[in-house]
């Protein structure tokens, strides 16, 4: 029997207020997370994959209007926030592309991890600021036990995320949310941050879901993929048989349109247009006024996220449905 | 060929801390670099943040004063020069820069940030200038009802388009792209990278074109230089520095990349630990504390570039 879900979210949509209307950021987006696993969501910018994170975490500042989240089978969208507040930091950790968002910069490291320790695990003082200085040598913070009286200002941004690693690791959550983790560090430090997650995923066999624009990042470290598009997951499968046959035009378009590998002189493939504006989605399937692929139906026509075999799904008319089976 | 850009010995230092004070200490942001570009070539500059690519640029645009080295634009020595003959070179070289969010005036029409280079330079009639800048906006993919919007009435891409339209107004002969598409979607990227392309070719532009990601920088260039901290540790044909690497840097830079397929997942361990400050640059190679090659001579005696294969390698090792 395949294990159950850690995450299962279905039908979630978010949407905000704005000048221009209501923009449906999270559009009837279905999810699950299974425990251990590493699960990228990728897509451009606007495309709803942030919103999507700060939902699960009921930490939007839009209004989730449908759906459900169900984590270790309790739908958290009718918890009390009290209750919430409890799951937040101790069995759902998050961390942010911009470390300081996540820490003090009026308080020590050690003291701030502590924090959390107390908190959450009732920790005394001092059993809290010992439980700090493993949690940061666990995230190879060079000189861990003399760093956690330093201040957020004099670590660099690759050691203020494992600061922020660590931080969240410190209750062993089921799952780790990481929103662009690395997207503000040079490459050889965001190599060293990913290895970092999947150590760390290793260790504690804590799920992870990791939002990205890299394809690259996607391809290293996640078992398994969703891409999204306009506020929904337009394909979704295994790592490995998504980029080796992508079924979902706007994937089979973003793998084209890198550039990795290419020789010079060899015109790249774009997708042509721009991604709709948020608000501005039309009736038919939003990806179609840039789908190479697109007929006269899929102007009118919604498609369906359907189940296409191997435990792949994907968003796309000219796809044809099978019966679930579970990835082989 | 003679180059069209040539820079010799190319150093900025800044000095860090009050003028008065016992500590005063140097941060040596470019340590000394020479490079050449050949007319119509692409010219791309990579590393790190820190590593001195944008304070090398910036001085070729005379946009900063260099602390000592010359720089040559066709054949012209212009590291010294000023008012009307400055600016008459400015003419010719213009930049792109990362953030087309910052880079375009938000209270300018796209005609007016587009006509301002042709004012500046007094270039043609008004009727003119009019002309030209539908023209530009044509040629960047954008259209001449574009023209009376603002900046913020366009995605980053489309922005980008403008940043590119008003490089080109004057005609330049070299066109400096700063990240020119580090901050957009990866769809657009593309877009934005084949317009570059195009339009070099057509035009016959020199380029030089900086990046972090060498997979984008090897894809533009005709030739690669890989800066570490104020340094130039191997240059050499685009191709040979992306499937030859022979620097150590150079080769944990490229393993460093996130390569979009799974099956060719990383087995190379990541670089340890961080790049050092600038204003304490580790004595004798400045890559040794991070190097896995290290020996006792790269911690007393600095490399200098020499000639591998098709590249030169600042590297006692290789």
């Amino acid at each position: 029997m395949p294990p159950e879900p850690i995450l299962r979210v279905r039908g979630l949509k978010t949407q905000f207020q704005s000048a221009a209307g209501v923009v449906r950021a999270v559009d009837g987006v279905d999810l699950d997370i299974y425990p251990g696993e590493i699960v990228g969501i990728v897509g451009e910018s606007g495309s709803g994959k942030s919103a999507l994170a700060y939902s699960i975490l009921r930490l939007t500042s839009g209004r989730i209007v449908a759906g459900e989240v169900q984590f270790r089978g309790q739908n958290v969208l009718e918890l009390r926030e009290a209750e919430m507040e409890k799951l937040r930091g101790d069995r759902i950790a998050m961390i942010f592309q911009d470390p300081m968002t996540s820490l003090n910069p009026l308080m020590r490291i050690g003291t701030q991890i502590g924090e959390a320790l107390r908190y959450h695990l009732r920790l005394g003082r001092r059993a809290a600021a010992a439980k700090a200085a493993a949690l940061l040598q666990a995230v190879h913070l060079p000189d861990a036990e003399r760093r956690v009286h330093d201040y957020p200002h004099q670590l660099s941004g690759g050691q203020r995320q494992r600061v922020v690693i660590a931080m969240g690791m410190s209750c062993t959550p089921d799952l780790l949310i990481a929103d662009e983790p690395t997207t503000a560090l040079d490459v050889t430090i965001q190599s060293q941050i990913l290895n970092l997650i999947s150590e760390t995923r290793q260790r504690t066999s804590t799920a992870v879901l990791l939002i990205t624009h890299d394809l690259g990042v996607v391809a290293q470290l996640c078992d398994r993929v969703a891409v999204m598009y306009a506020g929904q997951v337009v394909e979704q499968g295994r790592t490995a048989d998504v980029f080796a046959d992508p079924q979902h035009p706007y994937t089979i378009g973003l793998l084209r349109s890198t550039p990795h590998g290419r020789r010079r002189g060899e015109p790249l493939r774009p997708i042509p247009g721009q991604p709709p504006r948020p608000g501005e989605i039309a009736a038919g399937c939003p990806f179609a006024p840039r789908c190479h692929l697109a007929e006269a139906r899929c102007q009118h026509q919604a498609p369906d996220l359907i189940h296409i075999g191997g435990g792949r799904q994907a968003r796309c008319l000219l796809r044809t449905e099978v019966a679930y089976e579970p990835a082989p | 060929m003679s180059p069209l850009l040539e820079i010799q010995g190319l150093v900025k230092h800044y000095p860090v801390g009050s003028r008065f004070s016992a500590q005063r200490r140097l941060l040596r942001a470019v340590d000394g670099i020479d490079l050449s570009v050949s007319p119509g070539e692409t010219l791309g500059l990579v590393g790190e943040s820190g590593c001195g690519k944008s304070t090398t640029v910036r001085m070729i645009m005379r946009l900063l004063e260099p602390t000592a080295g010359r720089i040559l634009f066709d054949g012209q020595e212009i590291t010294r020069l000023s008012g009307a003959r400055l600016k008459a070179v400015r003419q010719r070289m213009q930049i792109v820069f990362q953030d087309p969010f910052a880079s375009l005036n938000p209270r300018k029409t796209v005609e007016r940030i587009v006509s301002d280079p042709l004012e500046i330079h007094r270039i043609g009639t008004a009727a003119e200038r009019r002309a030209r800048v539908y023209k530009l906006l044509q040629r960047v993919g954008l259209d001449r009802s574009h023209a009376d919007r603002y900046p913020h009435e366009f995605s980053g891409g489309q922005r980008q388009r403008i940043s590119i339209a008003r490089a080109l107004a004057c005609a330049p002969q070299l066109i400096v792209a700063d990240e020119p598409v580090s901050a957009l979607d990866v769809s657009i990227q593309a877009q934005v990278i084949n317009l570059l392309q195009d339009l070099q070719r057509d035009l016959a532009l020199t380029m030089i074109f900086i990046s972090h990601d060498l997979s984008v920088v090897q894809y533009v260039s005709d030739s690669i230089a890989v800066m570490y901290l104020g340094k130039i540790v191997e240059l050499g044909p685009s191709h040979a520095i992306y499937h030859e690497a022979q620097h150590p840097y150079t080769r944990s830079l490229l393993s460093a990349i996130p390569v979009p397929d799974p099956t060719r997942r990383g087995s190379v361990p990541p670089l340890e630990s961080e790049l050092p400050s600038p204003m304490n640059i580790p004595a004798g190679c400045r890559f040794h504390p991070r190097c896995p090659l290290a020996t006792e001579r790269c911690r007393r005696e600095a490399p200098e570039l020499r000639p591998v294969g098709a590249q030169q390698v600042a590297c006692h090792n290789i």
